[in-house]
């Protein structure tokens, strides 16, 4: 009944706003004339927007032969300028348009399946950090960039505000480049371990280098550090992989067995492998028919997906427990981003995750926990806008105390950064 | 719709039915996909120029608006991944509607802009559901998708437009 009610308002919305829509009284008079051959077929007729992207080609076409922009320089000389300029950490819609349209004009197409693209077509803005990201995949590709891209990358994410500090780092002059790492790489372990490793790849040896943080409880940021793997070309189980660690200056080396993933898995490994396969199917169906952010999806979804599959302590609120935490992560909100930031957002939706763990034997405190991770956005799909808000509330089995802890409060984009 | 005649006949006239019946709600179902009303005039000439010579192999498996329907939908979709489609701004406002020909209502307008501004994903599945009056199973058919996904979509469709597809007083 509601359906066809819907259908009826729809129908009678579409006929009447559309009704300036001009039918053809010819069309089919000449579509079956054109068939017999009687007159040439209709050509199809340019609009405004055609002239003007022929137009917009031909002038393209021209600056080509002066220069086109890279994606480097589309991000420095437009992404991040723009980003820098607007007080917010979006795009807006207008914002993403021209960036879009810019990129276009110089040949860089980004994935339409891209969240960006989608929220773009149905008409939103998105965060700077992540357009920022989506671009340079279009340029530098999914993944394994190189040291130089990654480290330019961090610092364009640290020029539009959407990283503190870049996470990325090169080696300075004094320091050890890559190729000099690789050999002090081999030589440590050839020592170490009497074998006959290679600096460079080759038929039995694939040799990765990467640049990161050491984890060092000392350290805030951990250590500047090359991470060297030694991995063997070959599907034979013997043959041992070998990984080195050392800092910059080539100090501190930490030597080591890699862990190779084993290619020929044993029965109980295929058993598990074929388990999670067939979660991930069941999971893949739930996502396409309840929408990616599981925060939105139905209770009984979410703990038949997470509990029954996953054995999470994934849980339905009671209601007191669920308006209690509501009020909580709104505080929260209002205290990080300010009274009216909720106000601001306009008519919101929220969705949550919860987890409930209050078996005694599997916990340390004696308490119940719960867990919460709730969203407030008014875009679910692509989450372009509001806030997420994760906590845990401990409630002590003896005293009664209830505590909140490990308040973690951000924009709801997940991806962001 | 057993009398069909194709383009073997010396005479077509229910073809030329078929086009008087069904041009105007194909039309509009296609500015609805493709947000361009020369696009969509373009997708109804090339939509109809199939069913002319489809005419002969339809055999009655669906109704013939459920048949007309699916050709249009692949032809807008075809439209929509061809290479000039994707240099177009589609930014939607509602100064881009044609001038209607009848009065409208303030909302018809919101709920024909918030349609356009759609997923492209979920606007095909709510253009067939709510304005051809498809059934889960002829929009599975048409797309080739499964139950799950139709519906998953028709939800996901019908939240955005939520509140826009309420009964009003003049609508009754």
């Amino acid at each position: 009944m509601r359906e066809a009610e819907e259908r009826e308002i729809f129908q009678n919305a579409v006929d009447r706003r559309l009704s300036g829509l001009q039918e053809n009284p010819f069309l089919a008079q000449r579509i079956m004339n054109a068939e017999k051959g009687e007159i040439k077929p209709m050509k199809k007729k340019l609009t405004l927007s055609m002239v003007l992207v022929i137009v917009l080609l031909l002038i393209a076409v021209a600056a080509l032969a002066v220069a086109l922009l890279s994606p480097k320089e589309i991000v420095e000389q437009v992404a991040v300028p723009v980003a820098q300029n607007n007080d917010q950490e979006n795009y807006t819609y207008e914002e993403l348009a021209d960036l879009i349209r810019t990129l276009n004009e110089n040949g860089i197409t980004l994935d339409e399946g891209s969240k960006i693209v989608q929220a773009f077509q149905a008409g939103h803005g998105y965060w700077e950090g992540d357009t920022i990201k989506e671009i340079c995949r279009a340029a530098f590709g999914e993944d394994s960039w190189t040291p130089e891209q990654s480290y330019w990358y961090g610092e364009m994410m640290v020029a539009v505000g959407a990283w503190e500090h870049n996470a990325y780092i090169l080696p300075k002059e004094d320091e050890l480049q890559e190729e000099q790492a690789r050999i002090l790489a081999a030589q440590i372990l050839n020592n170490t371990y009497r074998v006959n490793l290679p600096s460079e790849s080759n038929e039995s040896w694939t040799v990765t280098a990467a640049l990161g943080f050491l984890c060092d409880e000392d350290s805030e940021t951990g250590i500047p550090s090359w991470f060297i793997n030694f991995i063997p070309n070959s599907d034979d189980d013997e043959l041992q992989g070998y990984t080195v660690t050392f800092d910059l200056h080539g100090e501190n080396a930490q030597p080591d067995h890699l862990v190779v993933i084993n290619k020929k898995p044993d029965e109980a490994t295929v058993e598990k492998y074929n388990e999670i396969q067939a979660n991930f199917e069941k999971e893949k169906q739930v996502v396409s028919e309840y929408g990616e952010v599981t925060h939105f999806w139905p209770d009984e979804v979410k703990v038949e997906v997470y509990g029954g599959l996953y054995g999470l302590p994934y849980a339905i609120p009671e209601p007191e427990e669920y308006a209690v935490a509501l009020e909580d992560a709104k505080r929260f909100i209002t205290e990080k981003y300010g009274a009216d930031a909720l106000e601001k957002l306009g008519d919101y939706k929220v969705g949550y995750l919860f987890q409930k763990l209050d078996d005694e034997e599997d916990i340390e405190t004696k308490a119940t926990q719960l867990m919460w991770d709730i969203m407030f956005t008014t875009d679910p799909e692509f989450l372009s806008d509001g806030y997420r808000v994760q906590f845990q509330r401990v409630i002590d089995h003896e005293t009664g105390e209830e505590n909140i802890v490990d308040v973690i409060v951000e924009h709801a984009n997940l991806g962001s950064g | 719709m057993s009398n069909v005649k194709g383009p073997d006949k010396a005479q077509n006239p229910d073809f030329e039915e078929l086009v008087a019946q069904y041009q105007g709600s194909v039309l509009r179902m296609c500015f609805l996909y493709l947000c361009d009303k020369t696009l969509a005039e373009d997708a109804v000439q090339e939509t109809f120029v199939k069913v002319y010579r489809g005419l002969n192999s339809f055999h009655g498996q669906s109704s013939i608006k459920t048949w007309i329907m699916k050709i249009a939908i692949h032809t807008c979709y075809d439209m929509n991944h061809s290479g000039w489609f994707r240099h177009f701004d589609r930014r939607i406002t509602p100064e881009m509607l044609p001038e209607a020909a009848v009065p409208f209502e303030e909302r018809d307008e919101e709920l024909i802009t918030a349609v356009m501004r759609l997923p492209i994903k979920l606007r095909e599945v709510i253009l067939l559901f709510y304005y051809q009056g498809f059934s889960i199973q002829e929009i599975m058919d048409s797309l080739g998708v499964s139950q799950s996904t139709v519906t998953g979509r028709l939800k996901r469709g019908r939240d955005k437009l939520r509140g826009l597809l309420e009964r009003r007083d003049s609508d009754a």
